[in-house]
């Protein structure tokens, strides 16, 4: 299977997603530490998380 | 049904009335795909799931549960003998005394259940069936689960330190405060890191987010007791973390719940009704 690679918004630097990822999961940018949400998989999707008030 | 399919369950029965012969009897599950290529279930020993390796065609892959492996959660949980003792027996005929665990012994992994009775691993891993009423349901963290740094994982020790720390808060309903520490309020990551403080004497950091940097990440097939989960809650990016402990099936959650509105200990799937998904993380390492 090809791995799921995406494009951190925060440093622009390629990303490849843990293979058993799941949609929602949070995962961090192995060059800049961002925190990515994934969402979604087909095709594979991050978004920057931001964090909500509690 | 094909050829492969056939001579595969044939193989495998032929292994579980051997296996009948020799240990009385047998724990085995297996599920044999419609082409006969893939092999799934449950065998009791490592012995075992070996003996089929070595018989299967090249072309067939396997995927055995062990019920023996102590890095497993118990498949029915963790079981203590109702009084002094329980006598253990070769078979579930409950006819061939083997073995006998006491009740200062502490706790014995459950593996399997026949009529009325119940298949256990005692603590120095003999295998043997028990009458289900000579034991009773041995909480995940109860202090008597024996000790002993050669023959019993440390994992085993950390989690019931776990508990220990969780339960209080758990038994009190502690109430969810946002920002809580203490044995009167807690919030999620509050209470996490109070109980890993205790058990462990491990320091981690104070809110959920920086405690999700903490250790490496597993999937939520790999999460195993004393990850840490985390979740949102409801429809909200709102962070949360709770505690995986062993649960009758599968893995509890011990968290300080604003749904709940205190602190809680509930089965994955429930926990998951009110919560959305975000990571585990492994924290404690090889414990």
């Amino acid at each position: 299977m090809d791995p799921l690679m995406v494009v951190c918004p925060e440093c622009g630097e390629d990303v490849e997603l843990p293979e058993d990822v799941e949609e929602g999961e949070i995962v961090e940018c192995d060059n800049c530490g961002a925190e990515l949400d994934v969402t979604s998989l087909d095709p594979p999707e991050v978004m920057l998380f931001e964090e909500d008030e509690k | 049904m094909s050829s492969q399919r056939e001579a595969v369950s044939a193989m495998l029965s032929d292994l579980v009335d051997l296996w009948r012969a020799r240990h009385g009897t047998p724990v085995a599950r297996f599920d044999v795909t419609a082409d006969g290529r893939h092999v799934s279930g449950a065998v009791l020993t490592r012995a075992q799931a070996g003996e089929i390796a070595m018989r299967l065609p090249d072309d067939v892959s396997l995927n055995l549960q062990i019920l023996e492996d102590r890095s497993e959660v118990p498949p029915l949980g963790w079981m203590r003998p109702v009084g002094a003792l329980a006598p253990l027996y070769r078979g579930a005929d409950l006819g061939r005394l083997t073995t006998e665990v006491l009740g200062t012994d502490g706790a014995v992994r459950a593996l399997e259940r026949e009529g009325g009775a119940v298949l256990v691993q005692a603590d120095d891993d003999t295998l043997g069936w028990a009458l289900a009423t000579d034991l009773t349901v041995a909480d995940a963290g109860k202090t008597e689960v024996l000790v002993d740094g050669e023959r019993i994982p440390a994992q085993t020790d950390t989690i019931v330190r776990l508990w220990d720390a969780a339960r209080p808060f758990v038994e009190a309903r502690t109430p969810y405060v946002l920002g809580g520490r203490s044995d009167g309020r807690a919030d999620c990551s509050g209470l996490v890191s109070l109980v890993f403080r205790r058990a462990t004497g491990a320091i981690l950091p104070r809110h959920s987010m920086d405690q999700r940097r903490l250790g490496e990440r597993a999937s939520r097939a790999e999460a195993r007791p004393g990850d840490l989960i985390f979740a949102r809650l409801g429809d909200t990016n709102i962070p949360h973390v709770g505690l995986l402990l062993p649960g009758d099936r599968g893995l509890d959650i011990v968290h300080a719940s604003q749904r709940a509105g205190h602190a809680v200990r509930q089965p994955e799937a429930e926990f998951l009704e009110g919560y959305r998904f975000m990571a585990v993380r492994r924290v404690l390492g090889d414990v």
